[in-house]
């Protein structure tokens, strides 16, 4: 008997009985009253792209929250989006296609008014996480139809998603080979024309596989084959042939992992820049 | 005993099961941090006229604005640096406490732009201000705020009227203006029976009170911010059993050298004072032994402040690249020990005053016998302002020196302590 009350004790004694229906008081993130820019972002961005633009400030979002960095003019938000959409969506769109980009496009933007000062004396003008989010810094300084200025938001945008389609499509091995010996973890103690003499297109290329890979593929877009030439014609044979082996690699590895065409793609690249902001004669 | 244990599992199906549905009577910490942002916000927007900001860098002194927050998350802000009124962006936000964001770039970031040409901040530092905050406390008219990263204090003071917006960055000049009329070195107010020596800091808006209780000096220091004719304490000054939050009601007197103001409801006066309430006579031996540069000399940068005129004799104007009039007060010469002032300036020594024979310590004071050997300096304009400045170093009623900070020194004139002379 005492056993057949202990079980069924057991089995009904404990039934609570939560209400669930109360409201989470201060869910749902951050809240203000939406404004022109917003509605811009929204229609140009996440409606079509499903990304987040984040523009208000928000330390959390920062790497490095001890850094003194300040936030973005409200002025410079659609000039840079502007941007970004014309010299980096648009083309891959224009090739692939919506849905392509929509699978791998990084799906948050932070954008921050200044650069972040750090203590070894280099300052950072931009961040990527594993693929989902960039921090594009030095926004205030973003001046619309400046060609340097639309060049290195550009190159960071195609570097960052160059990072995301090799994620998932491993470039060929054949790639890390050719400059197997010189990566270096002080690769910002090199000078941009040594690293180019050793068979890098810059000297951020030489900190990784990755970063080469990524570095090969956002500059060819971004400056040109006009500039590349110019490049190859200054060097000895030697980083000349890594230099064009590493490009044909980009070439066909795009070609063959997303069906994509190089040439066709650089050429909408550059086409957008030149209408952005043309190179002065 | 088998019967006890059965006992005990009785008891503890029938005793485990406790319900408790008690909820906080004064809400969730959510829903209290809620309200209290929500008031915060119609505080911030209801205000007609907007907020008067007064913020405190510190070292890098104190800064005015104007603030109009509305409740769509926008601001309208001018300050003195600045005084044209842009709109940026606003919001609170619960961070470890409510917090007010100035969440996208306006004029008050400019004080915190890591990029030393924007505003000539410190690279990767600006100049050490804030704009998120955290709400520290909040009265009808008045709500004080702190950075969130550099802890800088933002008071914001509820505006009456267009015409005090208007006035509000004409009367930091006019404060100046004011408090300028006090010439000597040293000042005396009296609050309560009390007599406290006042020193103001004009540059950083700082203002110290000492007095002396049995001999020691107590000191209270705080920033200061001007609104209107009043100025308001960033730290209530405690003076004996009196807090001071702010003296009100600024003005010249038609007496040279008399500043009114009301503290706490009475009048009271800023006096001009020749001479310190107490001196400490032994400063004088620790400076000429204990020089902070190398261990050879202390630096005065700026030369003779003269009235409260800096650098009344125009060194930096007349000796080019001029970095500093440096007193050496260990110089052996041919084997006498005697004290030298030197120029120097980017290319070097441009010729000295030298106190010899040494100098004479009186009663605390300091007598130099200033031999001025400027002479070798051919140029006019540089010899000049040597001259000058050697003129005053002569003066036979010698010089007070008073302890102001860590390694900081003033060298007060005593015949009418209008001159002087910071080292450091």
């Amino acid at each position: 008997m005492v056993v057949a009350i202990l079980i069924t004790g057991y089995f009904t004694g404990c039934k609570k009985k939560e209400d669930l229906s109360t409201p989470l008081v201060g869910l749902g993130g951050d809240t203000w009253a939406k404004g022109p820019l917003d509605d811009w972002i929204s229609t140009n961005y996440t409606t079509p792209y499903n990304m987040e633009i984040k523009y208000k400030w928000d330390r959390s979002e920062l790497g490095e929250i001890n850094k003194d960095v300040v936030p973005i003019l409200e002025s410079k938000v659609i000039p840079v989006l502007e941007t970004i959409k014309s010299g980096w969506i648009n083309p891959y769109v224009d090739i692939k296609g919506g849905d392509f980009f929509k699978k791998y496009v990084q799906k948050q933007i932070y954008m921050v008014g200044s650069a972040q000062y750090n203590s070894n004396g280099s300052i950072t003008l931009g961040v990527a996480e594993s693929g989902r989010k960039v921090t594009l810094m030095v926004l205030n300084d973003f001046q619309k139809g400046n060609r340097s200025s639309v060049e290195r938001i550009l190159h960071t945008m195609h570097h960052e998603f160059g990072h995301i389609l090799n994620q998932n499509i491993a470039v060929t091995s054949d790639y890390q080979r050719i400059t197997a010996g010189s990566y270096s973890a002080t690769w910002f103690n090199i000078a941009e024309e040594d690293a180019n003499s050793m068979g890098f297109i810059s000297s951020y290329a030489m900190a990784s596989k990755d970063e080469d890979f990524v570095e090969m593929l956002s500059i060819m877009l971004v400056d040109g084959e006009d500039n590349f030439q110019a490049l190859i014609a200054t060097l000895e044979p030697d980083a000349q042939a890594k230099l064009l082996k590493k490009k044909s690699i980009v070439i066909s590895y795009l070609k063959s992992a997303f069906g994509i065409d190089f040439v066709a793609l650089q050429n909408k690249v550059q086409a957008e820049i030149n209408t952005m902001a043309p190179l002065k004669k | 005993m088998k019967n006890l244990i059965y006992i005990f599992l009785l008891a503890a199906v029938f005793s485990a099961c406790r319900k408790d549905d008690s909820k906080p009577v004064n809400g969730t910490v959510d829903e209290r941090i809620e309200a209290s942002m929500t008031a915060y916000q119609t505080q911030l927007a209801s205000a007609k006229f907007g907020w008067k900001g007064f913020l405190n860098t510190g070292s890098n002194g104190v800064y005015t604005f104007l603030f109009n927050f509305n409740d769509k998350n926008r601001v309208t802000m001018s300050a003195d640096y600045d005084p044209a009124a842009l709109e940026s962006s606003y919001r609170l936000k619960a961070l470890q406490q409510p917090s007010l964001l100035f969440d996208t770039y306006s004029t008050l970031h400019k004080l915190q732009d890591p990029d030393p040409s924007k505003f000539n901040g410190a690279p990767g530092a600006g100049k050490g201000a804030d704009f998120e905050f955290r709400f520290v406390s909040a009265t009808a008219d008045t709500i004080k705020l702190e950075g969130l990263f550099n802890q800088t204090p933002l008071v914001l003071v509820r505006s009456a009227s267009e015409e005090e917006n208007k006035a509000v960055f004409a009367g930091i000049t006019r404060m100046k203006t004011v408090l300028s009329n006090l010439k000597t070195y040293f000042k005396r107010i009296t609050i309560a029976g009390i007599t406290y020596e006042v020193r103001f800091d004009l540059p950083t808006s700082t203002i110290s009170f000492s007095s002396y209780e049995n001999g020691a000096r107590k000191t209270v220091t705080s920033g200061f911010y001007t609104d209107g004719t009043r100025i308001g304490f960033f730290k209530p000054l405690v003076l004996g059993n009196t807090t001071l939050n702010e003296l009100k009601d600024i003005n010249m007197d038609s007496g040279a050298g008399i500043v009114n103001a009301t503290a706490l409801g009475t009048k009271v006066q800023f006096t001009q004072a020749i001479a310190p309430l107490v001196y400490d006579k032994t400063v004088v031996d620790f400076f000429l032994n204990n020089p902070s540069n190398l261990g050879l000399y202390w630096d005065a940068s700026d030369g003779f402040t003269i009235s409260g005129v800096q650098d009344a004799f125009n060194l930096n104007g007349s000796i080019p690249g001029f970095e500093g009039l440096y007193f050496f007060p260990k110089l052996n010469l041919n084997g006498t020990l005697t004290q030298s002032f030197r120029f120097y300036s980017a290319v070097g020594y441009v010729g000295h005053i030298l106190a010899y024979p040494a100098v004479k310590i009186q009663d605390g004071k300091i007598l130099f016998n200033a031999t001025a050997l400027y002479n070798s300096v051919t140029n006019v304009k540089m010899r000049t302002a040597q001259q000058n400045t050697a003129i005053v170093l002569q003066q036979p009623e010698g010089f007070y020196l008073i302890n102001t900070g860590l390694q900081k020194y003033d060298l007060v004139n005593v015949k009418d302590a209008t001159a002087w002379l910071s080292f450091k």
